[in-house]
């Protein structure tokens, strides 16, 4: 009797779980329809930014040493040359990755010693340490977007879009400033 | 037999359901952190992703609409660095970024509108830039353009266009910091910089 009660019960749970998973799959926010999960938000972006993270390597590495740190449209100092530039998208890059990231995140990384210096970040040390600023700079975004996918940090994710899409547009000018040919338009 | 046979179904019960509960556990959690990415209201059509994506292309189209509008005329499709002729003048750089932006509008359109694009006779070439009138026309050109993009988004907020979209702002962002330092070239301050 008491074995028939248990077994009845848990009839009664499975039938009752398998209704909620049954509704679990019809919900949206369950059922793989076409990007309209965070993952795939999320790939998109990623993309988007290993596309521009690429690009601007490729002109941390490439661009030429004797100009480097020294090179500025019409000489004016107001102006950042390629490497500060280049510092510059790295220090936006952590800036914002931290605020891709949640609260608990931002304080577990803090915690940890782990968070880089703004000042250390933008303070040229050599070409070499420029290209692994950069490259730290950005996987820090993709890090911060893989660690925390909320897509209400979208804003964030637009803005290192955006502002290292258009300091790469610097580069590649200085590159034309000096009748070079950027790597994105070699042959 | 008959106790084994209800002993046997029993487990399988309980691992059944302590399966369905484990899969019911990560679709509420999966619940918790999903977003709601339809369109806020039906007359708007805009939603929590699209409203962000707006906004950042107003930002840019703000911004390269003010080079358009405030390059030198002297040097708007005459200054290309070093002179070199393989490089796009500023003018050609704003057309270029309209005649792209025109052709991803077209593109982020839903399939009902490009049918009714091509119904109406309406459908835009497709040229990588656009040629150079004055200096007016391309102020025109490229308002028009991230105009239409803004519209295609709004018109068809469908989140499988994401990449497109991100497209457009990576693309006008990078030619815009071209333009800034074509400002900077002539020992001019890009509009954007100015106190």
């Amino acid at each position: 009797m008491s074995k028939r009660s248990l077994l009845s019960g848990l009839f009664v749970v499975v039938v009752s779980l398998g209704g909620e998973f049954a509704w679990a799959q019809q919900s949206p926010t369950v059922t793989k329809s076409p990007l309209t999960s965070t993952s795939d938000l999320t790939i998109a972006v990623l993309k988007e930014i290993q596309d521009i993270e690429e690009r601007t390597v490729a002109i941390a590495e490439d661009f030429p040493d004797n100009l480097y740190n020294s090179y500025r449209p019409k000489g004016d100092q107001d102006v950042r040359t390629a490497a500060e530039i280049l510092l510059h998208i790295a220090e936006q890059n952590y800036s914002y990755a931290s605020l891709m990231r949640t609260k608990q995140q931002q304080e577990a990384l803090i915690a940890s010693g782990k968070k880089p210096n703004a000042k250390d970040i933008l303070t040229f040390v050599s070409k070499q340490d420029v290209v692994v600023k950069v490259k730290a700079s950005f996987a820090a975004v993709r890090e911060a977007i893989q660690d925390n996918p909320d897509p209400k940090k979208i804003e964030w994710w637009l803005y290192v879009i955006a502002h290292s899409n258009g300091h790469f547009g610097n580069l590649v000018t200085y590159y034309r400033d000096n009748g070079l040919v950027p790597p994105t338009s070699r042959q | 037999m008959n106790t084994m046979r209800k002993r046997n179904l029993l487990t399988v019960l309980i691992v059944v359901a302590v399966a369905l509960g484990g899969e019911v556990a990560w679709a509420q959690k999966s619940a918790q952190t999903a977003w709601d990415l339809k369109p806020t209201t039906a007359t708007s059509r805009t939603s929590h992703l699209t409203e962000p994506v707006l906004e950042r292309i107003q930002n840019i189209e703000t911004k390269m609409v003010a080079a358009a509008e405030d390059f030198p005329e002297d040097l708007y499709n005459a200054y290309r660095p070093k002179g070199n002729q393989d490089v796009r003048t500023a003018a050609e750089i704003l057309l270029h970024v309209a005649a792209l932006n025109t052709r991803q509008a077209f593109n982020l359109n839903t399939k009902k509108e490009k049918d009714a694009l091509f119904a109406a006779g309406k459908v835009p070439t497709f040229p990588l830039n656009f040629p150079y009138v004055s200096k007016q026309d391309t102020v025109t050109k490229v308002k028009e353009s991230f105009a239409g993009v803004r519209k295609a988004i709004q018109d068809n907020p469908d989140p499988e266009n994401l990449a497109g979209w991100l497209w457009v702002i990576a693309h006008s962002s990078e030619h815009f910091g071209n333009l800034v330092t074509y400002y900077r070239d002539n020992g001019l301050v890009p509009p954007t910089s100015r106190q």
